[in-house]
């Protein structure tokens, strides 16, 4: 499909354009019938929003990428190799499609339409120990779509940290991240949202762990129009472990999905999730969690903590945590909690001098606590408890409903 | 010496089932009393009133404390004036860090007392102090409040609590259940480190076996919400002989 700057299209007419969808029909009814779809508001398909012109990208200081209007820019000083896939050899872009030829097939349309923008994207290719996260700013200066692709590839036995932070005006960010681990290499990765965004944020990732890697991320949202992530992770190779966590502090009509798929394809892998939602005004949260073991994945050992807090009456969760098992020697684990401040909690901090507010601000800030706990790097874990205090100042924990 | 606390005639409800049907008690400042009686006797509910849980009526009498009406007080402001309960079985609060917890409830009696707030550095060393008095490791500090904790590490915790915050009237529920001896005989030695002729402490207790380290100097036994005889130590050994049935009213 091609497309002239500053003209006026809506996301519909580009996911109907795809050979995927083109004899759809009514959009909003597929997304309606497919599970992983089913409780997010699309009603953000027929926005109309303007390609703007690309301009050259200034990098904000302390930043190693910044993705602005649909333009990168890359710092000199980073402690990363990064680059663009055009600026690839061909040797290694051989290399990385190999690698990525380990993905399932894609049923996320809008995975499929970032496709096109695979030409611009950027790759981060981490080698030995890095010293210090590699920070990524995705930035947008006027309400656009946006559609920043990247490619880490974590060589083998490297250590590297990532962390990403989107803000600005985007009315509509996709973001597809390709994430190769190879064998023993270790990678962190946070993310989230320091302010809040009017924007409908889509995040995708595709992760794929060689034998005995390490992936362990942390990604925290708070006042965003709708957010959904979408992590696919299939373990390639033997003895590999993932730690997966989100939170999610939304109030007003904010809205967050966290749509996870964890394909354990080789034995004896270990994978963690820890998502939890902080829902205050008529805000909606989801959890689902799908975790496949796969005939011959012996040895798998699978946990899923899904935790939800609800502080108003008109809050709303949909919690669905699933395993699919078809080994006999694994060890997998669910479970999802939903519910209000316990009355019996309140009152052991008020014994102990908290006043009501300071209680029910404290086991709120505990509760998202315990996700940020499992952030790393001491400034980003720092960066979050601000926004988490933050959240609590907004909220009105005075009429906050408790559970008797 | 001075009365800390008065019960009389106090009667409580819950769901409109009464538990306290008139209960007389006081304590004054350097004493230890003890309230032994069997399950359901109102032991436990006695305490929770005290400290004001939400979930128990009033329905007659009154409490002071320190020559104040208790009742006028809300929970965290009874707790800031000096009146601290030990739970039966104490809250996990995840995320939330010990040592920033107990911080939080020391500088909460200080700015209720009109006094400044203890920054991190100062109350670093108030801790030590009081780590040394309730006999609690380190390692608690590093960890949330409670979460994780061991039953006899849930009660250690609720000890270092009350070393820190050092009320005028500590109520200790069932603080002995589910310890080993030696659980007990460590809780009892904080305890009568704390001891002072100011302050004074309700022990809360099915067995005699906690009274054999901490002497109390009155004991009372509460029988169907009230209070059907009072004595010193040795009614305690007379009840560990007798068990309770010989105070228990006569069956029809």
């Amino acid at each position: 499909m091609t497309t002239t700057v500053n003209q006026m299209i809506t996301i519909s007419e580009q996911l109907l354009a795809q050979p995927q969808l083109a004899n759809v029909g009514d959009l909003k009814k597929w997304f309606a019938k497919n599970e992983p779809w089913r409780y997010v508001d699309m009603g953000f398909l027929d926005t109309p929003f303007v390609l703007e012109s690309k301009v050259d990208v200034v990098v904000n200081p302390g930043y190693d990428v910044v993705f602005r209007d649909g333009n990168w820019g890359i710092s000199s000083n980073s402690t990363i190799e990064i680059t663009t896939w055009t600026s690839l050899s061909s040797d290694q872009k051989g290399a990385l499609a190999i690698a990525l030829e380990a993905l399932p097939i894609e049923e996320n349309p809008f995975v499929s339409l970032s496709k096109t923008a695979v030409n611009e994207a950027l790759v981060l290719i981490a080698k030995g120990k890095t010293d210090g996260p590699v920070r990524i700013l995705l930035d947008a200066t006027s309400p656009s779509f946006q559609q920043p692709v990247l490619f880490f590839w974590a060589m083998a036995d490297s250590v590297s940290q990532v962390s990403l932070t989107v803000t600005g005006s985007a009315q509509l960010l996709n973001v597809t991240s390709y994430v190769v681990i190879e064998a023993r290499a270790e990678l962190s990765w946070v993310s989230g949202n320091p302010e809040g965004i009017s924007t409908v944020w889509l995040d995708n990732s595709r992760i794929l762990m060689g034998t005995e890697s390490k992936f362990h991320s942390v990604q925290v949202v708070q006042d965003v129009t709708l957010f959904r992530s979408d992590v696919d992770l299939t373990f390639s190779g033997p003895n590999a472990h993932a730690s997966l966590n989100g939170l999610a502090m939304l109030d007003g009509k904010s809205r967050a999905h966290a749509i996870l798929q964890v394909r354990h394809i080789a034995k004896d892998c270990e994978s963690q999730q820890l998502f939890k939602n902080i829902l205050s005004g008529e805000s909606v949260g989801e959890y689902n969690g799908l975790v496949r073991v796969v005939k011959g994945a012996q040895g798998t050992f699978s946990e899923q903590r899904n935790r939800n807090l609800l502080l108003s009456d008109k809050a709303h969760i949909y919690a669905r945590p699933q395993l699919r098992i078809d080994a006999n020697d694994v060890k997998c684990a669910h479970g999802s909690t939903t519910g209000q401040l316990s009355e019996e909690a309140v009152f052991y901090l008020a014994t102990r001098g908290l006043s009501l507010n300071e209680a029910r601000s404290l086991l709120v800030y505990g509760f998202g606590e315990e996700v940020l706990l499992e952030i790393r790097d001491p400034r980003l874990k720092e960066l979050f408890e601000i926004q988490l205090k933050t959240y609590l100042n907004r909220l009105a924990l005075a009429d906050t409903q408790v559970s008797q | 010496m001075k009365t800390i606390l008065e019960i009389r005639d106090l009667h409580v409800s819950i769901d409109g089932t009464p538990i306290l049907k008139g209960v007389n008690l006081t304590v004054k400042a350097g004493e230890i009393h003890a309230i032994m009686g069997p399950n359901g006797s109102g032991k436990s509910t006695l305490a929770k009133v005290l400290s004001g849980h939400p979930s128990y009526e009033v329905t007659g009498g009154e409490v002071t404390f320190c020559g104040q009406n208790l009742f006028d007080f809300d929970p965290n402001e009874r707790a800031t004036a000096g009146l601290f309960m030990a739970f039966q079985y104490p809250v996990e609060i995840p995320g939330v860090n010990n040592a920033s917890f107990l911080r939080m409830a020391f500088n909460a009696k200080r700015k209720a007392a009109g006094q400044p707030e203890a920054d991190p550095f100062e109350f670093e060393k108030i801790l030590e102090a009081r780590l040394d008095i309730a006999r609690a490791p380190r390692s608690f500090l590093e960890r949330s409040v409670n979460q994780g904790f061991s039953g006899g590490e849930k009660k250690k915790n609720e000890i270092l609590q009350m070393a820190v915050l050092d009320p005028i009237l500590s109520i200790l529920d069932e603080t002995d259940s589910g310890l080993d001896i030696d659980a007990i005989r460590v809780a009892s030695d904080a305890i009568n480190d704390l001891k002072r002729n100011d302050n004074a402490f309700v022990l809360i207790t099915h067995y005699q076996r906690l009274l054999n380290y901490i002497t109390p100097d009155v004991v009372h036994v509460l029988v169907d919400g009230v209070v059907v005889r009072t004595g010193d130590k040795t009614l305690a050994l007379e009840l560990e002989e007798k068990g309770y049935d010989w105070l228990l009213p006569a069956r029809v």
